[in-house]
């Protein structure tokens, strides 16, 4: 059975290392206990055996990459063993030395489906092929009492491990929408429901809030996979739509207002077609769904950022003025990535919804038809989503294109972003 | 007997031991002491003190170096009704008497078809960090729990010592009563007068509801500590003290892991083949396995004899820090 | 009672016993070789589960001794040990029923021949450890007299336990108490296979006793007026609180070890030799001599033990095997609590 390699911890408070040294490279026979590499940490270098005796493949850890404790950097095989293949190493990994050999009956790895997203911390259990489906005895309980397949989940436990908390039943034990719901304010009127984009949650909106007036009922939700929020099989907007919706009838909120933002935007208008009673007013920024085009890579450095500096220049790419990004925004997002399995379920995600750079989600065509305000609000500078997505969109859609405004107009242009959505909630609750 | 009523004051727990063995020789004719310098010497740690001053020579009985002879003797007046409790100076030496331990007062009464019990006492002084070395530091206690027809306990604490000793006094059938030599000192409250502690129950220390800790003796206290100090990192850990091992409470534990669906297991005695192994193996056949979040994991001693340096004797034990990360890598899922 | 008359060359022993009573020795040692022939055709029969240790050869050191005894008295027995229990009131018919494992035998089927005991009639049991009963004889003692009893153990023994550490503790132990134990060793000169001569340090056993301090005699164990006066004389002295004894009866087994035994380690002509040494013929020719007992009365008892043995025999088979239900019976005296976790 094939080993993992992983980066060790060797101290009692580390947390992260680096590899210093390669014995070996991938091809090599080793023995049970020979040194294969040595890694640094604050305190030491310590040198690293093989915990079974095989042949060395797979190895992708970089020479000096700083990399979490526990992160896979190699495998060792049995002679006829292949890799898993949902550890392939990135086509770009810098292995010691040599190409990767194939040893007489070793078949070569496959190519990685997603190029520049490797599994960080978790394998994908969905992924093709992918032999093992690891979950706790209470997950498997869990999910047989209620029906749910336990390979349609993710698993935020060690090596993928799918453990209770991933399966979407609620405290009781009822088949509850595991969407986590924060109420800002309450007051009289349908509350305005605010949908995060892409690897945030409902506390980003926090600033924004502040400018809106007291008496306004507003509602944050954590999309599934973010937040507080619980892990759901999404294939499609619609999926998201459908979950949200769901949580709104839990909570006993019958008709609302949307204020999505990005995916949270796609999110809304895919809600908006199919609550189409319920929905007062419709307000978007940047929405994902209206066209294929978005920045691949701005989302594949999200989902593989392992340190605070790489997560900073893709943030980047979010602002039309680098100076808005500011160094708490960057430490909140950073260790909001860190939790485990956010990432790899982060990346699980992108890979349905926005695999290879390619938005696979439409919000479809009924969302311009309902008779409620509805406005686009769009940064021109926006890179991750095109204004083009907003240019052909029916005149009963007010669209308000943003100058010097990027990805993020709730951040650039709050005020106005606030004005717009007042407009909407007093108009709609006015009629 | 309740204890619930009665006066309470601090004693330590060798303390709690000698009132127990005094109240059951008052109260029963047929109870004696055996062992080795435990009478004018007053126990090589001192357990007995002046019972022999109280009771006579004849009922406090110090032996020759014969341990197997001397366990043997105690079968014998135990067959006849008299009730012996025997003290071996170090639990080490029950391996000089395991024959008359094993082979004799374990396995009479069923292989004589029930028609005759050995209602003896062995006392065993165990467990390491005195710098006594291999030989005197053993934590043996798995060894016995091995065995039908013996029964075997573990107090942690002084009120226990007190009221699971005069149980096993008590009992019709022979129980293997160990001791933590660290405990000895260890003070605690303790009722007056005649109680007695259900030998067959485990007592939870601590409520708590993401993992449970199941441990014996000195090690409760150990996970105590660690409970403490997981709680400020928002780690809710029950701790569950087995105090007895044969029989051997897993309902008690069973509904506690159905509860946090974790479990680490700690225990002093070699990691193999020692009591958490079995409590692992328990849970993992109960109906706690559908609830299991984690992988259960056990922190046993180290795999060697114990050491003679210091800072190798406590390593090779558990010990606070130990359990805590154990634990907190249980919860939070790491490796 | 009135025991025999004093006559010219009647042992000074048989004064003690009734006719009647010699008789009953007599018809034990006849049902002890009984039971043992018997016991053996039953093995070879395929009956019994196990093997057998038959003290065939070895009838007067058992009687000898426990003829002296008071129905308060102890024993602790050996792996040998049909001869001791039966000697010490056992009945035949529950002996059997537990060689053929059954659930009216003395152990309830659980002990089998090794574990023979009868602890409410003072037989603490044969042991299937070499000197494993040593230690609990004295322990016996102990409680005796920690009772203010006037009551002893007899601790049988072989030639084998007496290199076992368990025999130089007790005897020591006996000593230093006082206790009112006496150790018999049946010596019949062969351990397992290995010779006395070969394995023990000393020519006869008895000489340990002064390592202990406590009087050590030889006497011929096939003799029983010989057995019986050395055992009174030792039982006597323990009576009295003067502590132990030890009592080594020079014997021999006809027998293997036990069944899987082939004799290899002795020759047909020692084994002949001592058969023509045969307890119960001497016995026996020591009552005709003195008038205590006629051929015809011999004849009728022999005949009287052989239905014995028939009847026991019979019970034995018609006897319950234990309901397997009760495997795990009888391990505590009682269990508390719940310990079941199979889900």
């Amino acid at each position: 059975m094939a080993t993992e390699l992983i980066l060790p911890r060797v101290d009692m408070d580390m947390a992260e290392g680096k590899i210093a040294y390669w014995y070996v490279k991938d091809g090599d026979q080793v023995t049970k206990g020979q040194v294969l590499f040595e890694i640094e940490t604050d305190k030491a270098t310590m040198e690293v055996d093989a915990p079974a005796a095989g042949i060395v493949a797979g190895l992708c850890g970089e020479i000096g990459e700083v990399m979490p404790v526990g992160q896979v950097v190699g495998w060792i095989l049995a002679p006829g063993e292949g890799l898993p293949s949902a550890a392939e190493p990135p086509v770009e990994a810098a292995v010691a030395e040599g190409p990767l050999p194939a040893p007489a009956s070793v078949s070569s790895p496959e190519p990685a489906p997603a190029p520049a997203a490797p599994p960080v911390v978790a394998a994908d259990p969905v992924a093709a092929g992918a032999p093992l489906l690891r979950a706790t005895p209470l997950a498997r309980s869990l999910a047989r009492e209620h029906g749910i397949e336990l390979r349609s989940l993710i698993g935020s436990g060690p090596q993928g491990r799918i453990v209770g908390a991933d399966v979407p039943v609620g405290a009781g034990g009822n088949r509850t929408s595991p969407l986590h719901l924060h109420w800002w304010q309450r007051g009289s009127g349908a509350p305005v429901v605010l949908l995060h984009g892409f690897g945030a949650d409902h506390a980003g909106w926090r600033p924004l809030v502040s400018l809106l007036p007291p008496d306004m009922p507003l509602i944050g939700i954590d999309l599934p996979n973010h937040g507080k929020s619980g892990r759901l099989p999404v294939e499609s907007l619609q999926d998201l739509a459908d979950a949200v919706l769901r949580r709104l009838d839990q909570e006993g909120v019958d008709r609302f207002h949307l204020l999505g933002h990005s995916l949270g935007g796609g999110t809304a208008l895919a809600a908006a077609a199919l609550a189409r009673d319920r929905v007062r007013s419709l307000t978007v920024l940047a929405p994902a769904g209206l066209g294929a085009d978005i920045d691949g890579a701005f989302i594949d450095g999200l989902v593989s950022a392992q340190t605070e500096s790489a997560l900073r220049a893709v943030l980047l790419r979010l602002f039309h003025d680098p100076a808005v990004l500011s160094g708490s925004f960057v430490a909140t997002a950073f260790q909001q990535l860190q939790a485990p399995g956010r990432q790899a379920a982060l990346a699980a995600l992108a890979a349905r919804l926005m695999p290879a750079g390619r938005q696979a989600g439409s919000a479809g065509v009924a969302w311009p038809t309902l008779r409620v305000p509805i406005k686009v609000v769009w940064g021109r500078a926006d890179r991750i989503l095109p204004i083009a997505h907003a240019a052909d969109l029916p005149g009963r859609v007010a669209v308000h294109l943003l100058h010097d405004v990027g990805h993020l107009p709730q951040v650039e242009a709050a005020g106005l972003v606030a004005e717009l959505l007042q407009q909407q909630w007093r108009a709609a609750e006015a009629a | 007997m309740s204890a619930e009523n009665a006066a309470s004051r601090e004693l330590t727990y060798s303390q709690a031991i000698q009132e127990a063995l005094a109240l059951a020789m008052e109260r029963d004719d047929r109870v004696f002491l055996m062992g080795e310098d435990i009478g004018v010497y007053g126990g090589a740690f001192q357990v007995t003190g002046d019972l022999v001053h109280r009771f006579g020579e004849d009922r406090v009985m110090d032996t020759p170096i014969s341990e197997l002879g001397g366990a043997g003797v105690a079968v014998g007046a135990a067959l006849l009704g008299q009730r012996p409790v025997f003290e071996f100076q170090f639990s080490d030496f029950a391996a000089l008497a395991m024959e008359q331990i094993v082979n004799q007062a374990a396995k009479i009464r069923y292989m004589l078809g029930g028609k005759a019990s050995v209602p003896l006492v062995m006392r065993f002084p165990s467990g390491s960090g005195t710098g006594a070395a291999a030989q005197h530091s053993q934590s043996l206690e798995a060894w016995l729990a091995h065995v039908p027809g013996l029964k075997v306990v573990q107090p942690s604490t002084p009120h226990d010592a007190k009221g699971m000793l005069l149980a096993a006094i008590e009992d019709p059938d022979p129980v293997m009563f160990f001791e933590h030599k660290l405990l000895y000192k260890m003070k605690g409250p303790v009722p007056e007068g005649y109680y007695t502690e259900p030998l067959h129950e485990a007592r939870v220390r601590r409520v708590g509801d993401q993992v449970t800790i199941a441990a014996n003796s000195i090690m409760v206290h150990k996970a105590l500590d660690a409970a403490e100090q997981l709680a400020a990192e928002g780690i809710s850990a029950e701790v569950i003290d087995l105090r007895s091992l044969r029989p051997m409470d897993y309902r008690t534990v069973i509904d506690s892991v159905c509860k946090t669906t974790r479990l680490v297991c700690v225990y002093e005695g070699t990691k193999q083949f020692g009591i958490g192994t079995e409590v692992a193996a328990a849970i993992a056949e109960s109906d706690a396995f559908d609830r299991l979040d984690a992988p259960i994991v056990r922190l046993g001693g180290a795999d060697c004899p114990l050491p003679y340096n210091p800072d190798l004797e406590r390593a090779a034990v558990p010990q606070v820090p130990d359990i805590v990360a154990a634990v907190r890598r249980t919860v939070q899922g790491g490796r | 009672m009135t025991g025999v008359p004093s006559q010219e060359g009647v042992p000074a022993i048989f004064r003690r016993f009734s006719v009647p009573a010699l008789h009953g020795v007599l018809r034990q040692m006849h049902l002890i070789r009984q039971f043992e022939e018997g016991a053996e055709q039953a093995y070879m029969r395929g009956l019994v589960h196990g093997t057998m240790h038959l003290s065939i050869g070895q009838e007067a050191s058992a009687t000898g001794v426990c003829a002296v005894l008071e129905p308060g008295d102890y024993i602790t027995s050996t792996h040998r040990g049909h001869g001791h229990c039966i000697a010490k009131g056992a009945e035949a018919k529950y002996m059997f029923a537990e060689f053929f494992g059954k659930d009216t035998g003395y152990c309830r089927g659980r002990g089998g021949s090794m574990h023979i005991a009868d602890v409410a009639s003072g037989n603490l049991g044969a042991n299937g450890i070499v000197g494993g009963g040593m230690p609990i004889a004295v322990g016996a003692a102990l409680a005796l007299k920690q009772r203010r009893l006037p009551n002893v153990a007899i601790c049988f023994f072989g030639d084998g336990a007496n290199n076992e550490g368990a025999f130089h503790e007790s005897l020591n132990m006996a000593a230093i108490w006082k206790l009112p134990v006496v150790f018999v060793c049946e010596n019949n000169q062969y351990g397992m296979s290995t010779s006395t001569e070969r394995s023990t340090a000393v020519k006869r056993i008895a000489q340990r006793a002064v390592a202990y301090d406590m009087p050590g005699v030889t006497v011929d164990g096939n003799d029983f007026a010989c057995v019986a006066e050395a055992a009174a004389e030792a039982v006597d002295r323990a009576r009295r609180g003067e502590g132990p004894s030890l009592l080594e009866c020079m014997t021999y087994r006809h027998r293997g070890h036990s069944k899987s035994d082939r004799n290899r380690y002795r020759t047909k002509e020692e084994i002949d030799a001592w058969i023509a040494l045969d307890p119960i013929g001497r016995f026996e020719q020591t009552l005709l001599q003195h008038g205590l007992i006629d051929a015809a009365q011999i004849e009728a008892l022999v005949a009287d033990v052989a239905r014995e043995i028939d009847d026991a025999v019979e019970f034995a088979r018609n006897s319950p095997a234990p309901e397997l239900s009760s495997l795990t019976s009888f391990v505590y005296t009682h269990v508390p609590g719940e310990t079941a976790h199979v889900r």
